[in-house]
């Protein structure tokens, strides 16, 4: 019995001394694979944008558009995912390539900080007009880059295993006449086993 | 024998000193000194200002701050209460296998004296507020990093779940084994009163710790920054969480139809909180046993045939209890609503069952061993007996009693209104509480703005946007 008291005191002074441990802070590799939950990630993002490009580029057909811009990519998911990230994945890509002779032009989520800079130059008076970049001057995109990021969610019928589905859509149009030059799509499923 | 005693009372003063949470004091008693004075309008007085880790006083004080419009000071306790969340969120972020040890331990001592480990609900209602705080300080990019971390902490939250009803269910497995522990278990459940946390309203959550609102305002944040990507998923999480709230899909689907207030116009967010959160109140009960059938085995006689039981009971906002109908510029409005937070605690206690459970029976285990020591030395004619009853007495107070501690200053409910395409200028909001109209001037100057009222006691409350009053 004596000793069950003791034990009871020291547990109860254990109780309020515990858990003071300090973190440690390191570098991890930013494309390591995060298998931990279902979510759509970072590296998820990532790698179907580059997927996605590659296959463009691989097909030609960017070749058949003298310009283009990339409309932001839809999220139709239940995630807060942060597409602006493919967006620029995808730009990043195509613009880089040297089997890409298409121009990349401004793009709707750029299309502010263009405009202000137009107006700075042109409107502020601050500036000797010989040098600005003048207004009406830019070029239209002749062919659009449009993406959306879908996702379906199903549970097993034991109720302990996700499967969610996503389907990353992507198509390139000919702005003028409205016609789909390429048209494709990458799926990705993730499972989680409790 | 002296030492033993001491050391009792040592350990004992130990955790009163030590510990912001006192094992022996009510929460109940405590936060309803603090809601008095809310009601008689002694706002700043209502609670004294401390310098401590304790997430609850700091989350309990940074709502009072809130409420008295001293957004930066109630930042500086959210962040405080923040701080000690992120270490728990860390561990649980991206893994199953973070830190349950409090948990574990609380089963060998009185919730009341571990250190707090907010609910999950709580978690994500405080950057929740600390990012209405940003807002009403016209931060945006401040309350979009509380917004993101919001989410963030929910699925350290799902995971951290995930890994303790696993748990739980091995520790109940681990007394459904022991013919004694079984026997208390069932004894102890006939007698639990699941009156407030088995109502059909607290079934259908989707769980305890996601709430609409925390989402929804999500949704409006990052549509006000332009973030359409973000945006949708915030009111589609609103919508999966409270399907009944119509304005919800609305909001989703001006999203997908690109469709913005016209220039010169703001889109106005209206949030109407009203009331307290529930108390908690430690209940006892006895519940009568028999153990004579498993001490025969040993050839002893029990002399335990009660024991007593604690669980907490919910004791509901009486005063605030249905939502308070307004008008703008004289349209009358009718808040829609987005969370009741009765049900999430509601929901909280429920999932907690099996741990409250195995630790009353664990509770009454030590306390028989005790007892039955104390009366079988007492029998014996020894001082034994006293200082075994003594320490059984005072190892109770530590070791029982349910936690009361809870947030008790958020709202009991949340409404929200929403109107499109008001005009850049003056606006009057007319809230009319128990007959007598209250009217606040709003200054309206940006696209998307916000503004939050709050209805508790006979009090109403207004938090303007900085800069747009």
């Amino acid at each position: 019995m004596k000793t069950k008291l003791l034990q009871l005191s020291l547990l109860s002074a254990t109780v309020f001394l515990g858990g003071c441990a300090s973190p440690t802070i390191s570098y991890v590799d930013p494309n390591a694979v995060n298998n931990l939950t279902t979510n759509f990630n970072q590296n998820d993002l990532r790698a179907v944008a580059q997927d996605m490009s590659m296959q463009l580029i691989q097909s030609g057909k960017m070749n058949k558009c003298k310009s283009y811009t990339i409309s932001p990519v839809k999220n139709s998911t239940d995630q807060y995912v942060d597409t602006s990230v493919m967006t620029n994945a995808m730009a990043d890509k195509l613009s880089n390539s040297s089997a890409v002779n298409s121009t990349y032009v401004v793009s709707t989520q750029e299309m502010q900080n263009q405009v202000d800079e137009l107006e700075r130059q042109n409107q502020s008076g601050l500036y000797d007009q010989s040098t600005t970049a003048k207004t009406g001057k830019m070029k239209g995109a002749q062919c659009r880059v449009d993406g959306k990021l879908t996702s379906d969610t199903s549970v097993g019928p034991d109720g302990k295993t996700t499967l969610v589905s996503y389907t990353f859509f992507v198509q390139v149009f000919d702005v003028q006449q409205g016609a789909a030059i390429w048209r494709n799509s990458k799926n990705i499923s993730k499972a989680k086993t409790y | 024998m002296k030492l033993f005693q001491n050391l009792i009372l040592t350990t004992a003063a130990i955790s009163l000193c030590s510990c912001a949470s006192n094992p022996f004091s009510s929460y109940k008693s405590t936060s309803d000194t603090t809601l008095h004075k809310i009601y008689s309008g002694q706002l700043p007085m209502a609670m004294e200002a401390e310098s401590t880790s304790d997430p609850l006083y700091n989350m309990e004080y940074g709502s009072l701050l809130r409420m008295d419009q001293n957004y930066s000071q109630s930042n500086y306790y959210f962040s405080l209460a923040q701080q000690s969340m992120d270490v728990w969120a860390n561990s649980w972020m991206s893994t199953t296998g973070g830190q349950l040890s409090n948990t574990a331990l609380s089963m060998l001592v009185n919730d009341n004296a571990t250190e707090y480990q907010p609910r999950g609900y709580e978690r994500s209602f405080v950057t929740t507020y600390h990012a209405l705080n940003h807002l009403d300080l016209n931060n945006w990019q401040n309350a979009r990093v509380e917004i993101k971390r919001m989410y963030q902490i929910e699925q350290a939250t799902e995971n951290y779940n995930q890994a303790l009803y696993n748990q739980e269910a091995q520790e109940f497995q681990k007394v459904k084994q022991d013919s004694q522990q079984n026997y208390l278990s069932t004894q102890i459940l006939k007698k639990y009163n699941f009156t407030d946390i088995n109502t059909p309203q607290v079934l259908a959550l989707k769980n305890s710790y996601q709430n609409a609102f925390s989402h929804y305002l999500a949704g409006f944040v990052f549509e006000a920054l332009n973030e359409p990507s973000l945006s949708r998923p915030g009111y589609v999480k609103a919508g999966q969480l409270n399907p009944n709230n119509t304005l919800i899909q609305q909001s989703i689907d001006n999203i997908d139809s690109n469709t913005r207030s016209k220039k010169g116009t703001t889109d106005l967010l209206i949030v109407e909180e009203i009331g307290h959160a529930p108390q908690i109140k430690s209940e006892e009960v006895h519940v009568p046993i028999n153990l004579n059938f498993s001490a025969s085995q040993n050839n002893q006689q029990s002399c335990i045939n009660m024991i007593d039981v604690f669980y907490p009971r919910l004791i509901m906002d009486q005063m605030n209890t249905t939502p308070y109908a307004f008008s703008l510029d004289n349209t009358n409005y009718n808040p829609m609503l987005m969370v009741d937070v009765n049900l999430m605690v509601a929901r909280s206690i429920r999932d907690q069952t099996p741990h409250i459970i195995a630790r009353n029976v664990a509770a009454a285990v030590r306390n028989i061993a005790t007892s039955q020591a104390a009366c079988t030395a007492g029998n014996n004619g020894g001082s034994l007996g006293t200082i075994l009853s003594l320490g059984a007495s005072l190892g109770g107070m530590l070791l029982d009693r349910a936690d009361e501690r809870t947030w008790t200053l958020l709202p009991s409910k949340i409404y929200i209104n929403r109107v499109n395409n008001l005009a850049y200028g003056e606006h009057k909001i007319t809230v009319n509480l128990n007959g007598v109209p209250h009217i606040q001037t709003i200054t309206l100057n940006q696209p998307y703005q916000i503004v939050t009222f709050r209805v508790i006691g006979s009090q109403i409350i207004f938090n303007l946007q900085r800069g747009s009053v």
